[in-house]
């Protein structure tokens, strides 16, 4: 899942002005205060996630899932752990 | 490297923030967006006074899509019928205001209709004229582009091309659309921003002029020192030997577009010349290159050579080759060299040699069509140059003629061409589009000329212009622009003489002009210093239309009339 995530971050990167470029960490915030990301880029993140999923696991991610709870949201390592969680629950 | 700034306006009818952000991020230039919300196509295209138009761009990107023009293109996608009549002049409509804000850039640039989201019609209805919708789509673009297609400096771009190469299930993002109304992928805006680039250099004549071919395994299979020409794979029954084929009809295409070609081989020279001349299903002769360089000496070293021998820059070149190493070695010692990443599969050449955009131009002139034999013919006279003694003995033995004419409408593509393309004997580096330079031309105070030669080996074409701006019995020397491939044969000192000559019969004294420096015009400023005109702190320059002539050698000149306008 880890991979997933970082392509999805790079694939946003391309999107955003240099200052603004996230850095692949789990500590990295996404929403909140301490984030720079915009509804947009929030939204492009998304898309690129759902995306790669399909591509790489041929998981399905709907935008409703993620919006469930803003915490899955918080950090690039809160995302990595709601989605390893996710699709670990959906194969049990 | 600092990137050329290029100002673009983006009117579009669905949420451009992505395509934005992706070309802010672009490498090849630094794009400067004016852009307006989307979905205000029709509010900004007719309104002059908008905040948009206040300044003059580089490009206007104005795209649409079809039902935001037209309504009635909509009801088919309601499976209603459409009339193709209200079709044309909801289309005609929308041309009408793209001609009317076609002054405020210097290109205009419409993406051709495509869908906003696939919708895959019955097969059965899809052309049909009332309810099909890829009829009615058709027919749309087929009108846009008779209405369209004669307007300068407007060009209509192939959408389809970029459907096509993303494949329709990556380049829309249904996501995307029903959160943002973007209806494209990224990878899909990718395409576009690669393709405008290229388009962009294309028109500023930055494209790609050379390219330079491998042989072993790049034009043909197999390696023709070991198996000989009879046992080299191309034409013929053989699949791989057809690949080859195709990709050299392929690339004598891009010659009889202008692209001139060169052979850069590690072989023995007689070896390979000899399967060039004698395989029957070669496609390229020995005639289409310009100069070669098959030898055992290292890649780079050749192309530099090559390069030299034709009076070229590096930037120009464009270098295939099959092997990893060689390309990898051509990369590190020449970064300007643009080296493509060949595929494996010699199949896959010719579609790759297809999708490369950096030899693509917008329109063809005659010199195009014949700028291989002109540059042969200056491989010859480098040769030639390299065996005598001295600049003037070898000029003498040209039998150089140089003709020189009032500016005529059917030469004026190429003189366009010239002031927006010459960078390094330019004076000025003044750049205009065709509509500016006919206006300007036009203007009585003003004269220009081209420029054209020819000597024994060849005639070059039309290969300068020049011009000035009476007023007050002084002439100011606007352009003074010279191709580089013919600099240093006293055309540029014919030039000079023929103002002298000009502005004394028409009892203009005298001659000023100012030399502006660019990153790429020393050459212009040596040849200024040389005639003592300017020097480095010194940039402006004046002389009188009676001072000393210059030597001219044997240089046959045929003038136009004196007669100022």
């Amino acid at each position: 899942m880890k991979e997933i995530v970082k392509r999805s971050i790079e694939e946003l990167n391309e999107l955003l002005p240099k200052q603004k470029e996230l850095s692949i960490e789990k500590t990295t915030p996404l929403v909140g205060e301490k984030s720079s990301l915009e509804s947009i880029d929030l939204v492009n993140l998304f898309v690129c996630l759902e995306k790669n999923l399909k591509e790489k696991k041929n998981h399905t991610l709907t935008f409703d899932e993620i919006l469930q709870n803003i915490e899955h949201l918080k950090t690039v390592g809160s995302l990595e752990l709601f989605l390893t969680k996710k699709f670990e629950n959906e194969k049990k | 490297m600092k990137k050329n700034k290029v100002s673009i306006n983006i009117i579009s009818s669905f949420n451009h923030a992505n395509f934005v952000s992706l070309l802010k991020n672009s490498s090849n230039f630094d794009w400067e967006v004016n852009e307006v919300n989307y979905n205000q196509v029709f509010q900004t295209l007719t309104n002059s006074n908008a905040k948009m138009w206040k300044q003059r761009s580089n490009v206007t990107l104005i795209w649409t899509t079809p039902e935001s023009i037209s309504s009635e293109f909509q009801k088919l996608q309601n499976k209603n019928e459409a009339n193709s009549d209200i079709i044309k002049k909801d289309v005609d409509y929308f041309c009408s205001c793209i001609r009317s804000i076609k002054k405020y850039s210097d290109i205009v640039l419409v993406p051709n209709w495509i869908l906003k989201q696939p919708n895959e019609t019955s097969l059965a209805f899809a052309y049909s004229k009332g309810f099909g919708l890829e009829y009615n789509l058709s027919f749309m673009n087929y009108y846009l582009s008779e209405q369209l297609n004669k307007e300068k400096n407007l060009y209509i771009l192939n959408s389809s091309k970029w459907l096509l190469n993303c494949g329709a299930s990556s380049a829309y993002s249904s996501k995307l659309w029903y959160l943002t109304k973007t209806p494209f992928s990224n990878n899909f805006f990718k395409q576009v921003i690669s393709d405008l680039s290229n388009l962009y250099e294309s028109i500023k004549g930055l494209s790609k002029k050379l390219l330079i071919l491998d042989l072993d395994d790049t034009l043909w299979g197999g390696i023709v020192g070991e198996v000989g020409w009879k046992n080299l794979r191309i034409g013929g029954h053989d699949h791989l030997g057809e690949a080859f084929r195709d990709f050299q009809i392929q690339i004598k295409s891009l010659k009889n577009q202008g692209i001139i070609l060169a052979l850069a081989s590690k072989n023995d020279e007689i070896t390979a010349i000899e399967a060039i001349n004698s395989h029957p299903e070669m496609v390229l002769s020995m005639e289409d290159f310009v100069a070669h360089r098959i030898n055992w000496e290292d890649k780079a070293k050749n192309i530099v050579d090559i390069v030299d021998e034709l009076n070229l820059g590096l930037q120009s070149v464009v270098f295939f080759d099959d092997s990893p190493f060689e390309r990898t070695r051509v990369r590190a010692t020449l970064p300007e060299v643009l080296v493509p990443e060949l595929p494996k599969d010699p199949e896959d050449y010719n579609t790759f040699l297809s999708k490369l955009r950096c030899f693509d131009k917008t329109y063809i002139t005659d010199e195009d069509k014949i700028r291989g034999n002109l540059y042969k013919s200056e491989s010859k006279r480098t040769k030639l140059k390299q065996q005598l003694k001295s600049l003037s003995d070898w000029i003498k033995t040209l039998d150089l003629t140089i003709i020189i004419e009032n500016i005529k409408n059917e030469n004026t593509p190429r003189a366009v061409q010239l002031l927006n393309k010459t960078n390094q004997m330019n004076l000025s580096t003044r750049r205009l589009n065709e509509r500016e330079f006919n206006k300007w031309v036009q203007e009585d105070k003003n004269n220009l000329w081209t420029i054209r030669a020819a000597d024994k080996f060849g005639d070059y074409g039309i290969v300068g212009i020049f011009s000035i701006s009476i007023k007050d019995n002084v002439a100011t020397l606007v352009d003074f622009i010279l191709s580089c491939r013919v600099v240093g044969r006293y055309i540029e000192e014919t030039m000079i003489e023929f103002l002298k000559e000009f502005c004394y019969e028409n009892n203009v004294n005298k001659i000023k002009g100012k030399y502006k420096k660019t990153e790429k015009n020393s050459l212009c400023y040596y040849f200024f210093n040389k005639l003592k005109l300017i020097d480095s702190n010194q940039h402006s320059f004046e002389f009188s239309s009676n001072q000393k002539k210059l030597n001219l050698l044997n240089i046959k000149v045929k003038k136009p009339t004196m007669e100022k306008k």
